[in-house]
């Protein structure tokens, strides 16, 4: 509807188009990077579109949000960002609306501040949950990780400066973004080994802990993490190794993980075998494992620590249920 | 940059230093060779269609703007309308500015390079594109900045050659007819020497002219002495080898050899390069080409530039697209390459399919890879077999298709079982039905009969027809007279007519030449046009019965040629395809559904788990709540109150109705719809009786919900809209698919068994399908029934709980059925009607009851029996 009244080409379909094309060029590393990015382009909308009410800018972002996530159906973090900015909105005017001593322009400023909050919220994040590290490594221990993930890599680092403890690297392949955080963390002054994925279940036997990273988090309490992580969660479960998983807030998602017996998470690509190949040969490169609830012991998050069974709690807190809105139309 | 161009630009420095400089790119969309032949004959290269609605050109200006290009200028030679028209009708001029240059009289790209110095529009850097089609989702930012700093360090910096590096890659050199490029640079990646390698020569021995190695011996005196002496030594060494030196590349094909033999640091010999037909030139390069009128070729002005170095001192670069993951670069200059990276970009078509197209096409979720374009159809039923398949918009797929790698384009007709493996189809082309067609492709507008075998490596031209119950058995290029008919047309409406005849007769030189060109390659063996493959009448046409097909038919038949002895030829058996295929299919689908049962026993545990907690909380509760109606008469003292929970268990209900809506429409796990309703439950803060009785009353309500029934009309009017509720059948499949959830809450404890069939009786005495339905009769058409299913074929109920709840029923009514309906206040009457209706759908429970007792009975005869 927004979109008749804007007439020509505004800052913010710019710096849409940049973000999209950062995201499909990969230009965009770490989830950090992408919750920022997208947080910026919010603030761009909120700052150009024309509205009066809370209302209208609710239904701007809401259309908004669903055009673009038609195109990037992939992108949970994206969307929660989108989800948690709404809900901020739509508890602010509810609360602006009792009071009605507020002008508009005041609630612009509050918009501002509240998004302003989270931004600090998703730059404080990776501190925040390695500063808990100490309640999870102990002296003397074997801890397994796989691949990289900027949190746990500050999780270790953090706990390396009062423990001394070893830490196992699993390359995570064909990414092979385990390479670096071995020699980062080694860098650092950790004592590190670097084994090959297919090494974890001969290695996990004499792991105490398993910390990994995550893409994002479903309701249920499920990961959509890296391949590989499933098998990893699996040896942990057959050795009954604590795995933990650190995370910030933002990954976690209202979506639930597709009818499992489909394989919509696969994005065959030609990265596993990089040459030219027989059409025949089909090369299959899943972009991402779902691990089920059961198999996570914990998730580290900015200020707390959860079970998987109470995720579906935080996240209720923290989006607004699409449901509710759907109601107007069914009755 | 020249000097003049220093003099010239020097007002504008300061926009330099910020870095204002609008980014420039040339794009040549005529690659000056037949590499495309036939299919090129009467459609520009650029415009091939590829993956994702979009033609070679589309995507090559998606890559351009993306990296930051803002004009264009583009430069064509043939078709020039054609491709003209694309440009508008992509609206390509609204994302960026687009200039129009053009001359049909070029016949090299040495041409086209003088031609637009000529127009003398260019002053400034420039991104040169000479690639007819690249697939690509690396950013060239990067690299020119490498090239910007190469231009501030070095003022002679001519160009910057963007290569990429197939290092595994020998196969791809030989199946994409691409020649590699011999380059040996110094350390700075300036070339030093230049040569190609077809994929015939390409031996493991490569040569060298040793001046070269004086290049970069007097390069390196300059800076590093010691380095200098290294060289001298290995001069000396390599001077008794004679002029030419013979490196042994067998270890690798980078210079590694080079380095450890000689212990020559300062040059690099790269035989693994392929250019990437994308350059970043200075202005200069078009001088260079108006100056030296015998340059016809990049290859050409390359070998220029290095022989005259030493007196003009221009030198050239190399820049290499990064290797890192997920980095893809792919060129696609000739048949077999398109083909090839067709193939493999179906298994990605996320590097075409960019984030505004994406939205036109869906992703099947229960196959790997199939992306269909939203208006087109195909039964859901084919996507069992299917797999990397992309079609475009507006196609028909009929039943029973195995498509395996396929891209089909758009407004296609695909009959009934047809097989395709590997094949391209481009748009308008019709397949009848049970074809099997195996790695070939054909052009568009092509006709294929029923029952037609096409073996691997087979090209259909556009245009071609092929008859009903055909085997085709040689491997080869079909082409049509009338193709070449209709390029004639085409040609008569383009602006040149001269030398339209010309041409025409150039085409068939052309194909001899191509004979020569392409034979040795793998993929297609040339036939001259005489041997065209084309249909007479209309035998075999019962298929494809439109009447635009049917005009074109008489045309057909002046045109055809001595095709028809061929085709006798032709009628051999070649299928031996797919059975591999087929195999596997099966295999994974097996698995499939043990993992899915494996699934949902793991759930089965989890629902014992989420539920606990719940139950535990209310068990205590167990008479208190019993008859709800009546504790509701009770509490009107308290109605405020009640009136906020009402608000609160109504918001509930619509919450849980729409999240058991989107769990059916989006097939959720049981255990997660579980989830969402407990989060509910507390969001909502509701005791867990009320999610037993709402939860109950929602379930039942959805039939009448999903079958988009309007409940305020009238039956007569609902039929009229065409609305139909068969209750009890889609009840039951409902009760089916939530079979989990009702398990896991009312078969736990016997409160919550009281509650849904407290939630039944009211829901069944409350509900009329439409406005004008007598008040007890759609209780009367359902209510035992679903009672019966439920206790029955589902096993919900416990017959002990079901009998205790049907005495006390009895016993309740009997003790308030006596008031008299007359005296009665208004509120006090409606309850009092509720009560009767009650009473009645109690005696309607009476013979399943009495069933159920005399069951009991039996059974407890049996056990004393024994």
């Amino acid at each position: 509807m927004h979109h008749q009244t804007r007439s020509t080409k505004s800052d913010y379909e710019i710096e849409l188009k940049k973000f999209l094309n950062e995201l499909k060029n990969r230009e965009l590393n770490s989830s950090t990077q992408i919750a920022l990015a997208s947080i910026r382009l919010i603030k761009k909308l909120i700052g150009e579109s024309k509205w009066k009410t809370a209302g209208d800018l609710l239904d701007i972002l809401k259309s908004e949000e669903r055009s673009l996530f038609e195109r990037i159906p992939d992108e949970l973090n994206v969307r929660n960002i989108w989800r948690r900015v709404i809900k901020i909105i739509k508890d602010e005017s509810f609360n602006i609306e009792k009071n009605q001593a507020q002008i508009d322009t005041l609630q612009g400023n509050l918009f501002a501040s509240t998004i302003s909050e989270i931004i600090i919220e998703i730059e404080s994040s990776v501190s925040n949950t390695a500063s808990q590290s100490l309640e999870h490594i102990h002296e003397n221990e074997v801890i397994l990780t796989m691949g990289k993930s900027q949190t746990v890599e500050a999780f270790l680092k953090y706990a390396a400066r009062k423990r001394k403890f070893h830490v196992i690297v699993a390359e995570n392949a064909p990414y092979l973004d385990g390479h670096e955080i071995a020699s980062n963390l080694q860098k650092a002054g950790l004592d590190v080994t670097l084994i090959s994925d297919s090494a974890i279940f001969t290695i996990i036997s004499r792991v105490n802990t398993i910390i990994i990273g995550t893409k994002s988090i479903f309701a249920n309490g499920g990961l959509k993490a890296h391949v590989g992580t499933h098998s990893l969660a699996l040896a942990a479960k057959h050795h009954n190794i604590p795995l933990i998983v650190c995370s910030s807030l933002l990954k976690l998602s209202p979506e639930y993980f597709p009818n499992s017996n489909n394989l919509p998470h696969l994005l065959p690509s030609d990265d596993v075998l990089s040459s030219n190949f027989h059409p025949n040969l089909t090369v299959l490169n899943p972009s991402f494992d779902y691990v089920p609830p059961e198999l996570v012991t914990l998730f580290i998050f900015n200020s707390t620590k959860n079970a998987p069974s109470y995720v579906y709690r935080l996240i209720r807190e923290m989006y607004s249920i699409e449901g509710e809105e759907e109601e107007d139309e069914l009755f | 940059m020249s000097k003049q161009q220093d003099q010239k630009k020097k007002p504008q420095q300061k926009e330099d230093n910020l870095q204002q400089e609008k980014l420039i790119a040339i794009v040549l969309l005529d690659s000056y060779t037949n590499k495309f032949e036939p299919l090129s004959s009467y459609r520009a290269e650029c415009l091939l269609p590829l993956a994702g609605g979009k033609t070679l050109l589309d995507n090559n200006i998606q890559f351009l703007i993306e990296n930051g290009v803002e004009e264009l200028f583009l430069f064509c030679t043939k078709h020039h309308q054609q491709i003209r028209n694309h440009i508008e009708e992509k609206k390509w001029r609204k994302q960026i500015e687009i200039h129009f240059l053009y001359n049909f009289k070029c016949q090299c790209f040495g041409d086209a390079m003088r031609e637009i110095d000529a127009k003398g529009l260019i002053n400034s850097n420039f991104i040169l594109v000479t690639a007819p089609g690249f697939i690509s989702n690396i950013s060239l930012k990067e690299h020119l900045e490498t090239h910007k700093q190469l231009c501030k360090t070095d003022k002679n910096t001519l160009m910057t050659m963007m290569c990429m590096s197939k290092q595994n890659d020998l196969t791809y050199l030989n199946e994409n007819d691409q020649s590699s490029t011999l380059i040996v640079h110094n350390n700075n990646r300036k070339i030093l020497h230049y040569d190609n390698i077809t994929s015939r020569e390409f031996s493991k021995v490569t040569k060298f002219p040793f001046s070269v190695l004086e290049k970069a011996y007097d390069s390196g005196k300059q800076t590093v002495s010691q380095q200098a002496v290294d060289t001298a030594n290995a001069k000396f060494k390599l001077q008794q080898k004679q002029t030419q030196f013979t490196l042994n590349a067998t270890s690798g094909y980078q210079g590694g050899s080079v380095d450890t033999v000689l212990h020559l640091k300062k040059i690099q010999n790269r035989n693994d390069l392929v250019e990437s037909q994308i350059y970043m030139c200075s202005p200069y390069v078009l001088h260079m080409f108006t100056d030296n009128f015998d340059y016809e070729s990049m290859r050409d002005f390359v070998h220029g530039v290095l022989a005259d170095e030493e007196v003009s001192g221009y030198t050239i670069y190399i820049d290499e697209f990064k290797q890192k993951y997920g980095a893809h670069f792919s060129l696609i200059n000739s048949l077999n390459s398109y083909y090839n990276e067709t193939m493999k970009l179906l298994q990605r078509v996320d590097l075409v399919l960019d984030y505004y197209t994406r939205v036109k096409y869906r992703r099947l979720l229960d196959s790997i890879n199939v992306h269909l374009a939203k208006n087109s159809t195909m039964p859901t039923s084919n996507s069992k077999f299917m797999r990397n398949v992309f079609v475009d918009s507006n196609t028909k797929i009929g039943e029973n298709c195995h498509l395996v790698n396929c891209f089909i384009g758009s407004n296609c007709l695909i009959g009934d079982n047809v097989k395709l493996t590997n094949c391209i189809i481009w748009p308008n082309s019709k397949i009848g039905s049970s074809t099997i067609i195996n790695g070939s492709w054909l052009g568009s507008n092509c006709k294929i009969g029923n029952d037609v075998h096409v073996p691997e490596n087979t090209l259909f031209s556009d245009y071609c027809k092929v008859k009903n119950n055909t085997k085709i058995t040689e491997r080869a290029v079909y082409y049509t007279k009338e193709a070449e008919k209709l390029k004639a047309k085409q040609k008569t409406t383009d602006s040149h007519t001269d030398d339209e005849k010309d041409k025409i007769e150039n085409l068939t030189k052309n194909f001899q030449n191509l004979n020569l060109d392409v034979s040795e390659s793998n993929y297609v063996k040339y036939i001259l046009n005489n041997k065209a493959l084309t249909e007479t009448d209309d035998e075999g046409d019962d298929e494809f019965s439109d009447e635009d097909y049917d005009n074109e038919e008489e045309e057909d038949d002046a045109s055809v040629s001595s095709a028809r002895s061929e085709e006798q030829n032709i009628r051999n058996d070649t299928s031996k395809n797919n059975h591999f295929l087929v195999l596997r299919k099966r295999v994974r689908k097996e698995s499939r559904s043990e993992s899915r049962l494996r699934k949902q026993n793991q759930y089965c545990s989890d629902l014992d788990m989420s539920c606990m907690s719940s139950n535990e909380l209310d068990s205590s509760s167990d008479e208190d709540d019993f008859d709800r109606d009546d504790s509701d008469i009770e509490n009107e003292s308290e109605d405020e109150e009640t009136n906020a929970h009402e608000d609160e268990t109504e918001t509930f209900f619509k919450e849980v109705v729409s999240l058991l809506r989107s769990a059916l429409k989006e097939n959720l796990e049981s255990s997660n719809v579980i989830l969402e309703i407990n989060s509910r439950k507390h969001a909502n803060g509701i005791q867990i009786d009320d999610v037993c009785y709402y939860l109950a009353k929602a379930v039942l309500d959805l039939p009448i919900v999903l079958s988009g029934i309007n409940r305020n009309k009238t039956l007569k009017e609902q039929q009229e809209a065409g609305q139909k509720l068969d209750y009890l059948t889609s009840l039951k499949s409902y009760l089916k698919k939530f079979i989990l959830i009702i398990q896991n809450y009312y078969t736990k404890t016997k409160q919550s068994q009281r509650i849904f069939l407290n939630a039944l009786q009211d829901f069944f005495i409350e509900t009329r399908a439409h406005s004008d339905q007598a008040p007890n009769s759609f209780l009367d058409a359902n209510y035992v029934k679903a009672i019966h299913y439920m206790y029955n074929d589902l096993e919900i109920l416990d017959e002990d709980i079901v009998i205790e709840w049907y005495d006390k029923q009895v016993e309740f009514l009997k003790s308030s059925q006596n008031a008299d309906l007359e005296k009665m206040d208004p509120q006090q009457r409606i309850q009092a009607e509720k009560i009767i209706r009650k009473a009645y759908s109690i005696t309607k429970l009476k013979d399943f009851v009495d069933w159920l007792k005399q069951d009991d009975d039996d059974d407890e005869d049996e056990e004393d029996d024994e």
